[in-house]
């Protein structure tokens, strides 16, 4: 939504102007910062404002001390304080089911009714700089530098999830080169309209979905299939939009950032998917969670578990709710379901020689994997936006005339 | 040779010619945005709530609409603007049996009355906006709206659905001086519903619709959309549509089907069974009446000032019903439902009714109330063609009689 106002469209054309006009790099720099700080502001508010500056105050202090409790202090304080604002009424209402004492307790008084403006975003940001710094690279230095890559408005809102080692060259090489009769503002400006019209495909057919979901089970099987094609569709062209409207904005600025989505309906395995779908949040999750637990170097039993507690976490990332849980779950056990099949694959099956047989076979097993990871992916949708005994009764009309 | 093709190529891939070939690409646009807000662009429609409904992505825009009003409407006669929610769109009545359809033939060839009531809609909306557009142009103009529980508006621009109608009229400068006069505080400001009482995500929506009515009024790009909407695109999606939910609107057929009177009192039309959940849940709200009345020993009361907000909506009202000519209908629920209501709560609806309709009274506004059976209806509120028929029956009684009495 933010993305698509007039606001955002007013403000980027009156915040491009001025970075063009600006002559020097540092002047540039401040007044990307400025921008930024504006943007958060207008669309946070003055509350939502003060949580991610204190946060990045404490990561960039943390970082330049590059003393390990420190940092892993502020590690705590980012992951407390997005437990705290994301997930506490998700907790509570869980801990009241077990323990139904709880339900007098004045919880509204205590927790925040709604979260900062992309908590989850900036406090992965947050947690990948401190983690990385303590694992030995060179904190930001400047100031500046940090606070554009703390809150560089484009990504603020729905990434990609940014790395400081890439991108604080690259926002040094673009504030530096940028032009406005330049190639890379044709390039980016081309994306940004690519991503609003992803955004209105994503909004009309969010629309047809909102219209038909409600009878779904009463309509035709070949319009209920229509409609799970559709629901698919509508988050892949709604976060990629949003995607490619934040990449191209950062490339009219002269500012190259990572790809986050590489055509994830084509993947052909889960695991295929996740390289393709929200790269930025997936390689983080891999380099910051299911790394650190072992990768794939644990016993098999454990590296299965792991990932299905990675998945887990991934989905609940997405929002504090059973239906994301089992989301999450739901990869996650698929994963490994097609991990071991294809170990016993592996296993059963001796490589044979190369041949057109074998090709074709290759060929066959593609579109199959294709078929069944488009089918389990899409099917994964409907826990993902429903309720879940609404899901399974959505799954179930799909299988039945 | 081959390098003036790479000259050539290098030209029109240049930065340079590509943002100016957007540049004039969007003034392209600007200019059919203003040419069809001229022209005018809608085809004819009976009721305009029953070929395409109003949401997010398709805006009703005031100049083309304005526009067909003039072509189909001389200046000699009546206008009859029918405004208000699905109740006065004749959801229920097929097309052939539409209210606002007998209503002109009751009052005959004198009056044009054009339905632009809408799902949800109220008093203020397409039709209070298009009053105050088109109310001096004629003879004289009437406003028809339905007054019913549970839908109020009366901000300047109506409800939410139909804000962006008011918004594009209010900054084209479309509507009359002395007509907005009456909506504008001391400081000629205009009252609108205050920030503070809507939610988050509603005032972004306003923020975000006053502004993009704004930039449209200088650009027309919303004359464009609406137009290649309404020609190419169909962008409302409801279960009942059918087939006819990948037909562009222009192509709609409105909602037709032959109205068997005998079937109609049989079995009311989408009414829920009586005793089913979806009845039980229709009546348990029906008797939460506790925002007005309290509970006491002798039966409900009517609380103080349990009117208040309606009182002060009223009095400052972008319409000045003392000065232009406002017929409320009256609605009440069906008696299929309010039958099975208690005696003290039927009577506390009477109680309302009559409060509310004095008050209506005081500011000028005509009120009419037809006497509506069990029969009338289709479902909770909507009436079928029977319902209809009386419906334009008491308000063609009351255009004629306030004719007479001038």
């Amino acid at each position: 939504m933010i993305f698509t106002t007039y606001w955002f469209v007013l403000f980027g054309c009156v915040f491009l102007a001025a970075y063009y006009a600006f002559p020097f790099p540092k002047w540039r720099l401040v007044l990307v910062a400025a921008a930024s700080i504006l943007f958060y502001a207008h669309f946070s508010g003055p509350a939502g404002v003060s949580i991610i500056a204190v946060l990045g105050l404490a990561t960039y202090l943390a970082g330049r001390s590059r003393r390990p409790r420190v940092i892993s202090l502020a590690i705590a304080l980012s992951a407390l304080a997005l437990v705290f604002y994301k997930y506490t009424y998700f907790l509570f209402e869980n801990l009241a089911r077990l323990a139904p004492g709880l339900t007098s307790f004045p919880i509204s008084q205590w927790a925040p009714l709604a979260a900062p403006l992309a908590i989850s975003f900036f406090v992965f940001e947050y947690a990948h700089y401190l983690v990385d710094v303590r694992r030995g690279n060179p904190p930001v230095k400047s100031p500046l530098d940090f606070l554009v890559f703390a809150c560089f408005f484009p990504t603020l809102v729905a990434g990609p999830i940014k790395r400081y080692e890439q991108f604080v060259p690259a926002l040094k090489e673009g504030v530096c080169r940028a032009r406005f009769f330049s190639a890379d503002v044709q390039i980016g400006f081309m994306r940004v309209v690519a991503g609003f019209a992803k955004k209105f495909v994503a909004d009309v057919l969010t629309m047809y979905v909102n219209g038909m979901a409600p009878a779904f089970e009463q309509q035709p099987l070949a319009d209920r299939w229509l409609v799970f094609t559709a629901i698919a569709f509508r988050i892949y062209f709604d976060f990629s939009g949003y995607s490619d409207i934040a990449i191209g904005a950062a490339r009219m600025m002269g500012i190259r950032i990572p790809e986050n989505f590489n055509w994830p309906y084509l993947a052909t395995g889960i695991r295929d998917f996740w390289r393709r779908w929200h790269i930025s949040l997936s390689t983080w999750i891999r380099d910051y969670i299911y790394i650190p637990l072992g990768g794939a170097r644990v016993h098999p039993a454990v590296h299965g578990l792991n990932l299905v507690s990675v998945f887990v976490i991934c989905g609940l990332w997405h929002g504090a709710a059973w239906n994301f849980v089992l989301w999450g779950l739901f990869h996650g056990c698929g994963l490994v379901t097609q991990q071991l099949a294809h170990a016993l694959r592996k296993r059963v099956l001796p490589a044979p020689p190369p041949g057109i047989y074998v090709t074709l076979a290759r060929a066959g097993g593609a579109a199959a994997g294709w078929a069944l990871t488009t089918f389990f992916v899409w099917s994964g949708w409907l826990l993902f936006f429903y309720p879940v005994d609404r899901a399974v009764k959505m799954f179930g009309a799909l299988l039945h005339a | 040779m081959r390098e003036r093709i790479a000259a050539f190529a290098r030209l029109f891939l240049a930065p340079r010619a590509f943002f100016l070939g957007f540049l004039c690409a969007m003034v392209a646009c600007s200019l059919a945005g203003r040419k069809l807000a001229q022209d005018g662009f809608y085809e004819s429609f009976t009721r305009i709530g029953g070929t395409f409904q109003v949401d997010d992505t398709f805006l009703l825009s005031p100049a083309p609409m304005v526009r067909w009003i003039r072509a189909h409407c001389s200046r000699d006669r009546e206008l009859v603007l029918v405004g208000g929610s699905s109740i006065m769109m004749g959801a229920g009545q097929p097309v052939r049996r539409l209210w606002s359809k007998r209503l002109q033939e009751l009052l005959g060839d004198g009056y044009c009355v054009v339905n632009l009531a809408g799902p949800s809609g109220a008093l203020n909306g397409f039709a209070g906006t298009t009053l105050g557009i088109l109310g001096h142009e004629y003879k004289r103009a009437w406003l028809i709206a339905d007054m019913h529980d549970g839908v109020v508006g009366y901000s300047p621009d109506g409800v939410m659905t139909q804000k962006h109608y008011f918004w594009s009229a209010y900054f084209s400068g479309m509507l009359e001086p002395g007509f907005l006069a009456h909506g504008q505080d001391e400081n000629g400001k205009l009252r609108v519903t205050p920030a503070t009482t809507m939610s988050d995500k509603d005032r972004a929506r306003l923020e975000q619709l006053r502004l993009g009515s704004w930039l449209d009024s200088w650009l027309h790009f919303d004359e464009l959309w609406s137009y290649l909407h309404y020609r190419y695109f169909t962008t409302y999606y409801f279960h009942n549509a059918g087939r006819w939910q990948w037909t562009p609107r222009a192509a709609w057929p409105d909602y037709d089907f032959e109205f068997d009177e005998a079937q109609a009192r049989a079995h009311r039309q989408y009414a829920d069974a009586v005793g089913s959940a979806a009845f039980n849940g229709k009546l348990e709200r029906l008797r939460d009446l506790k925002t007005y009345f309290a509970a006491t020993p002798s039966g409900l009361k009517l609380r103080e000032n349990a009117l208040g907000m309606l009182d002060t909506q009223l009095k400052d009202n972008i319409i000045d019903a003392s000065k232009q000519n406002v017929v409320i209908a009256y609605i009440t629920v069906a008696p299929y439902y309010t039958s099975h209501l208690s005696l003290d709560e039927q009577s506390a609806y009477e109680t309302l009714y009559e409060h509310k309709a004095a008050m209506f009274r005081r500011y000028g506004y005509h009120v009419v109330r037809p006497t509506l059976t069990a029969d009338d209806f289709t479902d909770l509120m909507h009436t079928n063609p029977l319902g209809g028929d009386k419906v334009a029956g008491v308000v063609a009684a009351e255009i004629r009689a306030t004719e007479a009495k001038r």
